[in-house]
């Protein structure tokens, strides 16, 4: 559904694409480089073990720093909201997202539209700590994830199978999360999208080479990744489980 | 590696209560010397009471230091701290100092144990995150520089040197040339020992314990899990 397109990039969208950050932009006078993958996987890496909440405002904001939450997600509606209420859902207001990158010091995370490159670029403008490109909000590209590559700011992408996971980690993504089903409360959905990217690595990891190329054509993900999963036998990246999950006792540790 | 030569096993415990546990243990697993390294991961005080020596990992201070304090840790580490070697890393070095800027609102609880003041996320949010090769002092290979992951990092504002404490001793600092022009810092640049003296030291040592801003764990160099070792821990075990 949403691999990379082949063919000739559309000329509309060549003209919108963002520009890759110039190389020489991105690192400061010396030798240090800001935006490397390793600090963008290695801030995921920092979150292990931990809870990241939704909040739709400052003092929630608070409330999930004092109640051990090792990230928020700042949010205009909860998923939940944004399910009942149907209509094009957006990124959230810049001044409602420094407001809680304001009132706390843990990682503030935002989401934005699927695609929607120039929301990431307000995003990273503002100082945000992460960013969620995804299905909750409508999606602004039916065909095309944006570039994540080109960015300093890390992002966080949804997955339901390994296939999709490889694919948004080979578009940038250095942290993945479950799909789920977000604002139902079930966790069932979570659940089989975290067991369904377990089995195929599992499957994946007693492939010899050759089981492998044609085990990546089937799921669509790119070879070398596969074969980097296989041989770790996990996703190259974070993995969180989300979508669905309401109470305590469904946090899979 | 015959500097030290004790037979008995040496149990190094990791801060398992959320954070970057799993990649220390993942470099003292690759460690070798003489002794037996044994990794415990740490979540309550029976785990603790074995250790003899603790490394805190990078995570979020204010979520460790609260799921230390339901677990009953709070205590426990800060008698272990008087006693045994501890090193932090990046979290783990703003729970060792003295004293931190930038906590939460309301503060937040630390365990302190090194004499140094930090202020949280001292160079800014995630898109100032940065790697930078660090020039090292008392690491195998001097030569080589380490390179150093900087991940919303705390940044050493003063060291309070006392006769009461062990003297403090630098082991690594960014090169001044990579030091980052933060806003945030401007304000504490009036130092006695010039503009980003303090700010360019990004691993301690005082006494048994240590610190760095940095993860060296999430690099595949294992020299500052090897100095560990060697100068913080072994020598207490003879």
């Amino acid at each position: 559904m949403s691999t990379p397109a082949n063919g000739p990039v559309p000329a509309v969208a060549a003209a919108t694409a963002p520009a890759a950050i110039p190389r020489s932009a991105q690192r400061d006078p010396g030798n240090s480089k800001l935006g490397t993958f390793g600090v963008k996987s290695g801030l995921a890496q920092m979150l292990k073990g931990g809870v990241i909440m939704d909040v739709i405002n400052p003092e929630q904001a608070r409330i999930a720093e004092e109640a051990g939450a090792c990230a928020v997600m700042a949010l205009e509606r909860v998923p939940a909201d944004i399910r009942r209420e149907g209509g094009v859902s957006r990124m959230s207001d810049p001044a409602m997202i420094k407001s809680i990158v304001d009132a706390v010091t843990i990682p503030v995370m935002a989401k934005v539209r699927i695609g929607h490159f120039v929301e990431a670029q307000i995003l990273q403008a503002i100082g945000i700590d992460y960013i969620d490109e995804s299905e909750v909000l409508t999606p602004a590209d039916e065909e095309h994830h944006i570039n994540k590559h080109n960015y300093k700011v890390p992002f966080v992408c949804g997955a339901r199978n390994l296939g999709e996971a490889l694919r948004r980690i080979s578009e940038g993504a250095a942290f993945i999360r479950t799909k789920g089903e977000a604002g139902t409360g079930n966790v069932v959905e979570a659940v089989r999208h975290q067991r369904s990217i377990m089995s195929e690595i599992r499957k994946a990891s007693v492939m010899n080479e050759e089981e492998l190329y044609a085990y990546a054509k089937e799921i669509q993900a790119p070879f070398h990744l596969l074969k980097e999963t296989a041989r770790l036998k996990r996703l190259p990246v974070v993995n969180f489980a989300a979508g669905g999950i309401a109470t305590p006792g469904m946090c899979i540790r | 590696m015959a500097h030290v030569q004790v037979s008995n096993n040496v149990t190094v415990g990791i801060l398992a209560l959320q954070g970057a546990f799993a990649e220390h243990q993942t470099a003292l697993q690759k460690l070798s010397f003489q002794e037996k390294i044994a990794v415990v991961l740490v979540r309550t005080a029976e785990d603790l009471s074995v250790c003899d020596a603790l490394i805190i990992p990078g995570g979020e201070s204010t979520t460790i230091a609260l799921l230390a304090k339901l677990a009953g840790l709070l205590e426990p580490l800060r008698t272990f701290l008087q006693k045994k070697p501890v090193w932090g890393t990046c979290a783990g070095a703003i729970l060792l100092a003295q004293a931190v800027e930038n906590t939460k609102k309301g503060g937040q609880e630390l365990l302190g144990g090194i004499s140094v003041t930090v202020v949280r996320n001292g160079w800014g949010s995630q898109v100032e995150s940065f790697e930078a090769p660090l020039s090292t002092d008392g690491l195998r290979d001097p030569t080589t520089p380490f390179m150093g992951v900087f991940i919303r990092a705390p940044v050493v504002l003063a060291l309070h040197p006392s006769t009461e404490n062990p003297p403090i001793e630098i082991i690594a600092r960014l090169p001044i040339s990579l030091v980052p022009k933060s806003q945030k810092l401007m304000v504490h640049d009036e130092g006695d020992c010039g503009p980003h003296d303090s700010q360019s030291i990004v691993a301690l040592r005082q006494g048994r314990h240590m610190l760095t801003t940095f993860h060296p764990e999430l690099t595949k160099d294992i020299r500052f899990h090897e100095y560990f070792v060697r100068t913080c821990v072994l020598p207490t075990l003879v």
